[in-house]
């Protein structure tokens, strides 16, 4: 496995030899990768090569499962995330993440978003801060105008795009450093994809974004760096660019051109 | 399968369900029938108008009068009753002597205002206790036990707790707390400790299905939030599973209210006309006292049974009325 240069680029996660286990079963085989700061960083991959799972075990959702063994280091900054000392709460607080399915809470959508930033001490229940805050969320993720007469309506009374948008405003508004994306698009239409698309782009000024996705095309658009999983090896690193004009290894020429997968 | 075959199969199917619920609605119909055409008459009495005052026949000529059944009135009383029919000096009024008056060993005057009363407070005793042991065991087993072997086996047993016959528990009480701890039998303490073990697995039941029943994407919404596991199960979960944690409690209130067998091992079915006026008194209770009233021989007593059935069921479609409002309600969001 060959090295690229990321020398101009300042490292806000890395991956070092990562091995994971469910059980007997090994799951990822020696990942190393780099995550640069204010960079989207897509990851693809058939289904099943563990890309979802390297997603997981960066802000320990893994620990979940039981049965789950992780090996290698994985920092955040210069912070080991898996050793004894960290609180993995607080470091979901630094790493926040969006799933593959809406999933507001049957709340309102004021709540939604209020909700943890107020459990985290970080504004006061119906403060003028947090009120500004909830604006501000939904105003970064291009929803304000929509909703701003419903906002203490059900957020589950909005259309997929809508909700998977609150559920980003919502990763947005306890302010981690990385929020990481689990084909936060594949239950929406083509029209709230874009948004989606859109608003990643103008998030990675603020935030570093890792993104899983099945759509070649949405890693082409959106990432600046992609990473090609498979049979959980990480076969190929680099650049979106020369990802997806000149790949280096054949498997990733294939899976893109779509000769398998 | 062709598609005639279908078609066929589906009909039949469709008669099927059909017909269990025809013979559900059927069933339910024919006690309500019973129940009401028994119960009914216990709200009206008969009474001799004179001039100046109104008395209340004994039950036995009330009977007579109501349903033209002599088989209990006595031939010199049955002769008077005549003579006042003759005289058009006999009407049938409302009567809620049931509701306002307590246990009586004359038919005419008996009623369930003290079993009602004891049976409300003994319920909401033990409903008191059991809904914080039952939330917290269901929330406990459902959320922190790590070990599945462990959590699987205490919620065999909680499970098969909820669905042994009441009659054992009421074989536990009598044991342990008229036994073992010696508090007087038809107390108060000793019913509603009683219906606080029945309670209690229900509760727990109702808890855990509702836990369950929210999607796991909502508990990793939180836990991705970086709320600790806690705060997610008091702060998101438990709010979202309240409305169903409601309605298993007022089941389980439902079900206690109108146990008897438990309580008729634990000495609650003495004849007791007055008010207790202390905790370790006896204390009267609803299907007790409706027990009581079936084990006489007096028509007039059936009757009172009847009528407090009916009591009985008025008070649990209301339990199950706010139940339903509640469920409704929890759905909207």
């Amino acid at each position: 496995m060959f090295e690229i240069d990321l020398s101009h680029e300042r490292i806000k996660m890395s991956a070092k030899n990562v091995n994971l286990f469910y059980g007997d079963k090994q799951v990822l085989d020696d990942v190393s990768l780099n995550i640069c700061r204010n960079r989207v960083t897509a990851l693809i991959g058939p289904s099943g090569c563990g890309k979802s799972s390297f997603l997981r075990i960066l802000n320990r959702m893994n620990d979940q499962i039981t049965g789950c063994r992780v090996e290698g280091d994985i920092l955040l900054g210069k912070k080991h995330i898996y050793a004894p000392d960290i609180d993995v709460v607080r470091l979901r607080t630094k790493v926040g993440m969006v799933f593959q399915k809406p999933n507001p809470f049957p709340k309102t959508i004021y709540e939604n978003i209020a909700f943890a930033p107020r459990m985290h001490g970080l504004v006061n229940k119906n403060s003028k801060e947090e009120k500004e805050m909830v604006e501000q969320a939904l105003i970064d993720v291009g929803l304000f105008e929509d909703v701003k007469d419903r906002i203490n309506m059900p957020a589950l009374s909005l259309s997929g795009g809508q909700q998977q948008r609150v559920c980003i405003a919502r990763t947005m508004a306890i302010k981690p450093d990385v929020i990481l994306m689990d084909e936060p698009c594949s239950a929406l239409d083509p029209i709230a994809t874009a948004k989606i698309e859109g608003l990643i782009d103008t998030l990675k000024e603020k935030f570093t974004i890792v993104i899983v996705t099945h759509s070649m095309q949405q890693a082409a658009r959106v990432s600046d760096y992609t990473g090609f999983f498979n049979m959980g090896k990480l076969v190929e690193f680099n650049t979106t660019e020369i990802m997806f004009t000149n790949p280096r290894e054949k498997q990733t020429q294939d899976y893109i051109t779509g000769r398998f997968g | 399968m062709r598609y005639k075959d279908r078609i066929r199969k589906d009909k039949i199917q469709e008669i099927a369900m059909n017909a269990a619920l025809g013979f559900i609605l059927l069933a339910f119909a024919v006690i309500m029938i019973i129940v009401v055409h028994k119960g009914i008459g216990t709200f009206y009495h008969s009474f001799v108008i004179e001039e100046n005052r109104v008395v209340k026949l004994d039950s036995k000529a009330d009977i007579y009068y109501k349903y033209n059944n002599a088989a209990e009135i006595s031939l010199k009383d049955r002769e008077k009753i005549d003579e006042l029919i003759s005289q058009d000096k006999i009407e049938i009024r409302p009567d809620f002597s049931i509701i306002t008056n307590g246990d009586s060993t004359f038919a005419e005057n008996a009623g369930v205002k003290w079993s009602l009363l004891g049976s409300l407070i003994t319920v909401i005793t033990a409903i008191f206790i059991a809904m914080p042991l039952g939330i917290a065991a269901g929330v406990y087993i459902e959320e922190f036990v790590k070990n599945r072997f462990v959590a699987s086996s205490i919620d065999m047993a909680i499970n098969n707790l909820s669905s042994i016959p009441s009659v054992i528990y009421g074989v536990v009480a009598l044991y342990v707390l008229i036994g073992t701890f010696s508090l007087p039998r038809s107390s108060f303490i000793v019913a509603a400790f009683t219906l606080t073990l029945m309670a209690v697995p229900l509760i727990y039941v109702s808890t855990r299905q509702a836990l369950a029943s929210i999607p796991l994407s909502i508990k990793n919404a939180g836990l991705g939030l970086g709320l600790s596991h806690t705060q997610v199960v008091t702060k998101i979960l438990l709010p979202i599973a309240l409305p169903k944690i409601t309605t298993g409690v007022i089941m389980a209130i439902a079900r206690i209210f109108g146990e008897a067998a438990p309580l008729i091992l634990v000495g609650s079915v003495a004849f007791i006309a007055n008010a207790p006026s202390k905790i370790l008194d006896p204390i009267p209770l609803m299907p007790t006292q409706i027990y009581l009233w079936t084990q006489n021989i007096d028509t007039a007593f059936i009757e009172k049974s009847f009528g407090a059935i009916i009591i009985l069921l008025f008070i649990n479609l209301m339990v199950s009325i706010v139940s339903q409002r509640l469920t409704n309600k929890s759905e909207g969001l």
